[in-house]
């Protein structure tokens, strides 16, 4: 039954993902905190996948963690990246045949997604974004956009403007002027 | 999960945009507040709006205009944005128009519009967005009324119809780059007076009838479509004079698309017959690509029986298949026996069944037949409590979905133990009775 088909649909691609997650590597954050990670959930972000790359695996088992510099990555956000990480590192792999960017883009937060994103702290929810951006970790940069998109829909611009803490910089007049234009927006449905 | 985190809502720097205006000065932004973000992330966030919140929000603040709008890659053209943009069921142009420069970096357009009074200005409507948005690249449009007639313009953007009627067969003409498509019948996508083959080169194609006088046209369809990597087929293998014979010639053709990834089949049974089983056969050893199979059986009067499915031997490059079995007759799927060449699938990572009743003794060595199965779920009338223990021994198991009417008295700590006991389970779904309710590792 082995013939060469096998290696190219990943299976074994599989197992070895699942091997190199038992090591773990040490992630520092912005505030000194260092914290474990498997390594193939690790790379999970683009950032440390290539910093792995350039200095080679056994370098990052066995020397200093890996610094994350940017204010965002907090210990608290550190942590919850790693948890998000952690649970996805195994996902199947898209297959771009059968599901398209769009149709993902539309598609609902799983269960567990939501209850993840799901922080009540906007200042550590934030940080969480900023950081898996910076770290480039997409599809958690997505999990926070569709979550903030769905805090928001059909709430007014001054409700998203208090939920989101958003400074109004336009004046009356130019706040005026745009709502005029997009009036049609509003017609009934 | 949801874990309360108590941080000093400390300030901190914006982060750079790029944006020379706000260089000159770091500004000081609160760490709960969206400003904080560059105009990159914010646009990134943002683009998973929907289109009409868009436009609702945009003078929310001044990043927000220079964002939320101009992100927009995809958008919906329905009745109610026709409504929207029309006055008096006439189009506004200069409105059309305005949108449209707005948002200049359209991909994707799906045209939703069902009203046959806004059918007739949806040509209109997408030619305004062509002159405008130069990133737009396709157009999915359902094609059943002939008020939407594709234009020479329109038409080289279309790559998708999610449903074309028979009448609107001439539009194909213009469509090069249709990669999806779906009919009623086979000879839609044939030009009715020169019998011309319109849709070549198709990636995913649909079509739910056929009659034993298109065997040529089939034939035809099948060469010009060697690309087709998925294809649905819901046929009736017994209404009029499709006998035997004409069943296993019509798999002999599809079995010719060898780079068939994807296959779907609806059968309704309606006598013993094993037409089934030969065709999936034949499929089966042609079709080597094939990693996702989904069958839907209807049977009346007949019996399934262990021959009925045994074809699925050649099939052990399975990844992914859904099995619904349909039987009208009460006493017939008590018989597990027919779903055991299932067991033969050794590469499933994905599985649904829908079936009368699941046993346990069916399950029972699953762990050696489904090592690297990730996905599973049943719907059936009954699910016994027996079927959990050796569930819980599938390897690779993670995502559990279990609709049932009876559960056999199984409770939050039966799934609970499920969790903690198989290796990789990370979620389990459970609806009874319509009721839902998950299980989180």
């Amino acid at each position: 039954m082995a013939d060469n088909a096998d290696h190219i649909d990943g299976d074994d691609n599989e197992d070895v993902r699942a091997q190199q997650n038992l090591i773990k590597i040490k992630l520092k954050s912005s505030e000194g905190g260092i914290y474990e990670c498997g390594l193939t959930a690790a790379k999970m972000s683009d950032l440390v996948k290539n910093m792995v790359e350039s200095l080679g695996t056994d370098a990052v088992v066995t020397t200093e963690p890996i610094i994350l510099g940017n204010e965002a990555v907090t210990d608290a956000a550190l942590k919850k990246i790693i948890e998000w990480v952690e649970f996805h590192w195994d996902d199947p792999p898209v297959d771009h045949d059968f599901e398209d960017e769009k149709d993902r883009r539309n598609e609902e937060l799983s269960h567990w997604d939501k209850q993840f994103i799901d922080v009540d702290d906007q200042a550590l929810l934030f940080d969480v974004i900023a950081a898996a951006n910076y770290m480039d970790i997409k599809g958690l940069v997505e999990v926070g956009a569709k979550h903030i998109c769905s805090k928001i829909r059909g709430k007014s611009c001054q409700e998203v403007r208090e939920m989101l803490k958003i400074t109004n910089d336009f004046t009356a007049e130019e706040e005026d002027a745009i709502h005029k234009e997009n009036a049609w927006i509003y017609a009934k449905d | 999960m949801g874990q309360q985190m108590t941080t000093t809502k400390t300030s901190l720097v914006t982060t750079d945009d790029g944006n020379e205006d706000n260089k000159q000065q770091p500004q000081i932004y609160a760490k709960d507040s969206l400003d904080r973000f560059g105009d990159d992330l914010c646009a990134l966030l943002l683009s998973y709006f929907p289109f009409k919140d868009r436009f609702r929000c945009e003078c929310v603040s001044k990043q927000f205009q220079r964002t939320v709008v101009g992100s927009v890659v995809d958008i919906n053209i329905d009745d109610s944005f026709m409504r929207k943009i029309s006055y008096k069921k006439r189009v506004n142009n200069q409105k059309l128009v305005s949108i449209a420069i707005k948002c200049p970096n359209i991909e994707t357009i799906v045209c939703e519009v069902i009203s046959t009074e806004y059918m007739k200005n949806m040509c209109k409507v997408l030619d305004t967005f062509r002159d405008n948005c130069l990133h737009l690249r396709q157009i999915y449009c359902k094609l059943w009324s002939n008020r939407t007639q594709l234009s020479e313009t329109i038409g080289p953007l279309v790559t998708r119809i999610p449903y074309m009627s028979s009448q609107m067969t001439e539009s194909l003409i213009h469509c090069h780059r249709l990669s999806q498509l779906v009919v009623h019948s086979l000879s839609d996508v044939f030009d009715s007076s020169s019998g011309q083959l319109l849709a070549k080169n198709l990636l995913k194609f649909e079509f739910n009838s056929y009659s034993s006088d298109n065997k040529k046209l089939l034939s035809a369809f099948v060469a010009h479509n060697q690309s087709l990597k998925s294809l649905k087929v819901m046929y009736d293998l017994s209404r009029g004079q499709n006998s035997h014979e004409s069943v296993t010639q019509i798999y002999g053709q599809l079995s010719r698309l060898t780079q068939l990834r994807e296959l779907t089949l609806d059968f309704e049974i309606f006598r013993a017959e094993n037409s089934l089983s030969e065709s999936l056969r034949t499929i089966g050893l042609n079709c080597k690509q094939l990693q996702r199979l989904a069958l839907q059986l209807n049977s009346y009067n007949t019996t399934l029986n262990d021959q009925t499915l045994d074809s699925l031997r050649y099939y052990d490059r399975l990844k992914r298949l859904q099995l619904s079995l349909n039987e009208n007759n009460i006493s017939l799927l008590d018989n597990m026996e027919v779903l055991e060449p299932l067991k033969l699938c050794h590469r499933l990572q994905h599985l649904s069944l829908i079936i009368r009743q699941m046993s346990g003794e069916f399950l029972i060595d699953c762990d050696k037949q489904w090592p690297r199965l990730h996905y599973l779920s049943i719907k059936s009338r009954d699910f016994s409590r027996d079927c959990l223990s050796h569930i819980s021994r599938l390897p690779a198991l993670q995502t559990l979905v279990i609709q049932c009417q009876r559960s056999d008295g199984l409770r939050d700590n039966d799934f609970n133990d499920l969790l903690s006991s198989s290796p990789k389970l990370k979620v389990i779904e459970i609806r009874v009775n319509n009721e839902k309710k998950f299980y989180l590792k």
